[in-house]
């Protein structure tokens, strides 16, 4: 081997730099600048970044910013229009829309990705045991969803608000509920398709166990798809949130969430058309935004194109 | 340049070029490819993946669809330039007079519809028969193609079907208009070996009695031998030999065709301890380099091969796009060229 | 570090396979009435002697795949005694199977199929020396020298399958099922994805490797062309069972079965003359259902020179000559 050894030495350091990282690597997936630039190519993509960045970002500074309080009322300017002072006007109790928009803005977006990460997370976990742990936990798994799924998704958070009462916590799990049970099925089917290819079979003849046969296998191949989904389900939770404090049943004021502040602007659609039409805004620009990004992430890591 | 004298050819295409844009350059996929064949003519195709063969093939029948486009060259079917036809004309030529199978019958025929309303179709479309006559038409087309039990194979649906069956049934389908050319390609390359043998025979037969011009293409050498009249070897986008079956296996011309012949382990003869190897992979297509394509893989290369891409030339029997000679000499540009 | 040299075992054969079966139930219809079983292997012996290969061939639903995942216990046999140096590892379970799957690997069939797409092909080579506790630096070292010994820069192993062509992708399996340096390698198809220039490089460099580490092989594959020149016995296999086996020459030379005929009949020769002269017997239909396979002679529905007694009773396995078998009441 000595000579061998001699000769091989370059390429092989070569060769140790890239197989050195540990084998078992934690479950992700690359990075890689490539598929940044890949994620930023598209048009339509970089559209959904640039709207919905900055929305976050004013959301996580809104309570440091020289804002009047959201809360507080001033019944001498109500109803007033947009203007420099206040730039999308007042509510009937003289509170600053912009102000209630933006601390809204946490509340939703917020709940939209807390949904979204609950959703992907607790799916991804429940359908790969569900897809790998064998038939008994597959049919358990499966019943659950379905029963789950049988429900209108707006009727399912419905219930567990009236029973669990309303609150952040309890709107996201709520709304989390509708979610789940897809993100499980999605997952589960995924896994099922990648376990008959023949490197699963591969790394089975290498003896490995079932938690490798997921960690290194299983994950790093199904969760660009749940990257995908997860943000669509951050749009539909935005959507489903508004949906619940438009019936009251979601956040109580006076915390402002993008719905709240659309319901209580009902009555006053003639007189202050502004109190519904900039939260609703809001909500289309995220929802979309959100989308956008989905169909970039799953442009971005396609597996065929992943360098 | 025409290979062969005679009446006028059924085809006839000179230098077709067919390009796919990608991410990383244009692909030139069919990088002039000129050929004529006669009416009743059997020519196979022959090339690996890279090769163009299965492009070449799409263009014939206009179906080459975005995001690749036919760039250069004419493609003529008895006299009517296809590439200028409007799609509506192109439509009464394909399925009537030219027709074409694919390699995976189970993907070719549609999985909700029975095996009589599939071959109905052409014959609905093209040749105005009603009620009785269609479906008098497509058992004796089932029958010709040697499906047994034809009458109830005809309502069955097509994953009831076998591999062998699925693609009998295509042919039928193809066949149900009386075509002047069929276009096969990979006809038998999803079917098991003893199945393979009986469609090519088949194929054989049916256009032997239906005067029927075919292209087949193929990546399988072994089966030109037992079908085609005349071979085309396709190699990164053109044609590097053409020449009558007898003459290309007995005397093979060009470097890749000898190696692609020597690579093939025989059925008889004696049993060789190693297999002749071309080394090397496929060519890359968006290459684009000025030489002759096989040039990184060929024994033979040569100074001049990496800088001029020798074009196909008319030698005795064959054509060939080679700088070395008949005799394995330099042709006697390069003499003076190197000096 | 593995020691890189045959283990010294006196006994010639490495792996003996005697009757073994596989069937596949499924249950259909409401309450599981209507049990479909398909019985993809049913009762087949074979020897693999150290060094040599083994050729199995077939068409589809012959069983030959399958026969491969049950000598790799990918699939659990249902019946039959699988020995490998003589001790019959069929019933293995846990540990023991682990310990065996070091001596026995598999090169399969698609390379891009069998190569995760997210990992580094370095690191699929590694895989198998990680999960049987070889350490970093050790594992960077044995990768590079399998990759060199198939013939790849070592430097290749920091790309991902899809950076590699089809061929190197497949060497690239092969290293990887060198890794644990087993004694028998089951082939499944290991050039049939690939295209045909490629596919001589891959059957010399397994050749190769046969002569350096004295590697056993089965060979599993439909073309029997490649077979012929890369095994020292061939067995036939149709609707799960071996109808003839033989040394690859005798077989290829005097085929004795009616369908070991037909399969070499339909072997198209690359000479139109010998062709055109070539007397040939295609056989008529397709391969039957595996789940209702023919009675008596399963063949017997294609073959052309079937007779009431083929329609009847099976024929069994028997010793033509010394080391060919043929299944076949005519022979």
């Amino acid at each position: 081997m000595g000579m061998i050894e001699s000769t091989l030495s370059r390429p092989m350091a070569i060769a140790a730099t890239a197989i050195a990282r540990p084998a078992y690597a934690v479950p992700g997936f690359s990075l890689s600048l490539g598929a940044v630039g890949r994620f930023l190519s598209k048009p339509a993509t970089l559209i959904g970044v640039l709207v919905l960045a900055p929305m976050v970002i004013l959301a996580l500074v809104a309570p440091v910013l020289p804002l009047p309080d959201a809360n507080a009322p001033d019944v001498r300017s109500a109803l007033q229009p947009p203007s420099m002072s206040h730039f999308f006007g007042t509510d009937k109790l003289g509170r600053d829309i912009f102000a209630r928009v933006l601390m809204g803005a946490r509340v939703s977006l917020l709940i939209g990705f807390s949904v979204a990460a609950i959703a992907v997370v607790v799916g991804m976990a429940l359908g790969m045991l569900s897809a790998t742990l064998g038939r008994g936990v597959d049919s358990a798994v499966m019943a659950v969803v379905d029963l789950l799924l049988s429900f209108p998704s707006l009727l399912l958070a419905i219930g567990f608000v009236a029973v669990f009462g309303a609150g952040v916590v309890q709107v996201i799990v709520a709304i989390a509920l509708a979610d789940i049970p897809r993100a499980i099925r999605l997952q589960r089917s995924l896994a099922l398709g990648i376990r008959g290819r023949s490197y699963m079979d591969a790394a089975r003849l290498f003896s490995a166990p079932t938690w490798w046969l997921i960690c290194r296998h299983l994950l790093p191949n199904t969760i660009a798809s749940m990257l995908v989904v997860g943000s669509t389900y951050a749009a539909n939770a935005i959507l489903a949130e508004a949906a619940l404090s438009f019936l009251g049943l979601g956040i109580t004021p006076p915390t402002p969430s993008w719905g709240n502040i659309i319901s209580d602007g009902r009555r006053y659609l003639q007189d202050g058309w502004w109190i519904c039409t900039f939260p609703g805004v809001a909500i289309v620009l995220a929802a979309v935004s959100l989308h956008l990004l989905a169909d970039g992430f799953r442009h971005s890591l396609d597996p065929r194109a992943e360098a | 340049m025409s290979y062969m004298n005679g009446p006028q050819p059924l085809l006839r295409v000179r230098d077709l070029e067919v390009q796919f844009p990608t991410k990383r350059g244009v692909a030139r996929a069919v990088d002039g490819v000129s050929l004529d064949l006669a009416p009743g003519e059997r020519l196979a195709i022959v090339g690996e993946s890279g090769s163009g063969k299965s492009v070449l093939s799409m263009a014939l029948m206009g179906l080459v669809t975005y995001p690749g486009r036919v760039v250069g060259g004419s493609i003529e079917f008895e006299g009517r330039d296809i590439r200028a036809m409007k799609e509506r004309d192109l439509n009464s030529v394909r399925g009537r007079d030219i027709s074409m199978i694919f390699q995976d019958p189970m993907s070719s025929l549609n999985p909700v519809l029975t095996v009589e309303e599939q071959i109905v179709a052409p014959l609905k479309r093209h040749m105005n028969l009603k009620g009785n006559e269609v479906r008098a038409r497509a058992l004796e087309l089932l029958q010709q193609v040697g499906i047994p039990a034809a009458a109830q194979r005809l309502s069955a649906h097509p994953h009831q079907l076998s591999g062998g069956m699925r693609q009998r049934v295509l042919i039928a389908m193809a066949m149900a208009c009386n075509p002047k050319l069929l276009l096969a390609d990979e006809p038998t390359t999803a079917l098991d070996v003893t199945v393979q043998a009986q469609i090519v025979a088949l194929l054989a037969e049916q256009a032997r009695i239906m005067r029927m011009a075919v292209i087949f293409v193929t990546h399988d050498l072994g089966l030109v031998s037992r079908f085609a009249d005349r071979v085309a070897v396709m190699y990164a986008g053109r044609f590097v030999e053409v020449a009558r079956t007898a003459a290309l296996f007995s005397t093979p011309q060009h470097p890749y065709t000898q190696g692609l012949i020597a690579s093939i382990p025989a059925i008889s003869g004696p049993r060789l301890e190693r297999l002749a190897q071309i080394p090397g992979g496929p060519p890359d297509l968006l290459a684009g380099g000025t030489g002759c394509p096989f040039e990184p893989r060929c024994p033979v290369a040569m100074v001049r091969c990496s800088t001029e891409r020798p074009p196909l030339e008319q030698r005795v029997g064959s054509a060939v796009a080679c700088w070395l000679d008949a005799t394995g000499a330099a042709t006697p540009e390069l003499e003076l060229a190197s000096a | 570090m593995l020691d890189t040299a045959p283990t010294t075992e006196t006994t010639k054969t490495v792996l003996e396979a005697r009757d073994l079966v596989k069937h596949f139930a499924s249950r259909n219809g409401l309450l599981g009435r209507n049990k479909r079983v398909v019985r993809a292997v049913d009762g087949i012996s074979f020897k693999l002697e150290r060094g040599k290969t083994l050729g199995l061939v077939g068409e589809s639903g012959c069983g030959k795949t399958t026969t491969g995942r049950v000598i790799l216990r990918l699939e659990e046999p249902t019946a039959g005694e699988l020995r490998f140096n003589g001790v019959d590892v069929a019933k293995f379970q846990g540990a023991d199977v682990k310990a065996y799957r070091k001596r026995v690997q598999m090169v399969f069939q698609d390379p891009s199929a069998s190569l995760d797409p997210k990992m580094r092909v370095g690191e699929s080579v590694g895989e198998p020396l990680y999960l049987h506790g070889w350490l970093a630096a050790e594992r960077a070292e044995r990768v590079a020298s399998l990759l060199d010994r198939v013939g790849m820069d070592p430097s290749l192993g920091a790309r991902y399958p899809h950076q590699l062509s089809g061929g190197q992708r497949q060497r690239v399996g092969v290293a990887r099922a060198l890794a644990l340096d087993p004694e028998v390698i089951i082939a499944d198809e290991p050039t049939s994805a690939l295209d045909v220039s490629v596919r001589a490089q891959v059957i010399n460099l397994l050749k190769d490797l046969q002569t350096e580490l004295g590697i056993a092989y089965v060979f599993i594959s439909h073309d029997l062309s490649t077979v012929r020149h890369v095994s020292d016995d061939v067995a036939v296999m149709y609707l799960g069972q071996i109808v003839e086996s033989a040394p690859s020459e005798e077989l290829f030379r005097e085929p004795l079965h009616p369908y070991t005929k037909a399969l070499l009949d339909a072997v198209p020769i690359p000479d139109p003359q010998a062709e055109s002269q070539r007397q040939i017997t295609l056989l008529e239909g397709d391969v039957p259902d595996p789940a209702a396979p023919p009675a008596g002679c399963r063949f017997h529905t294609r073959c052309p020179l079937a007779t009431p007694r083929c329609v009847a009773e099976p024929p069994a396995l028997r010793s033509v000559s010394p080391g060919r078998h043929v299944a076949c009441h005519l022979v």
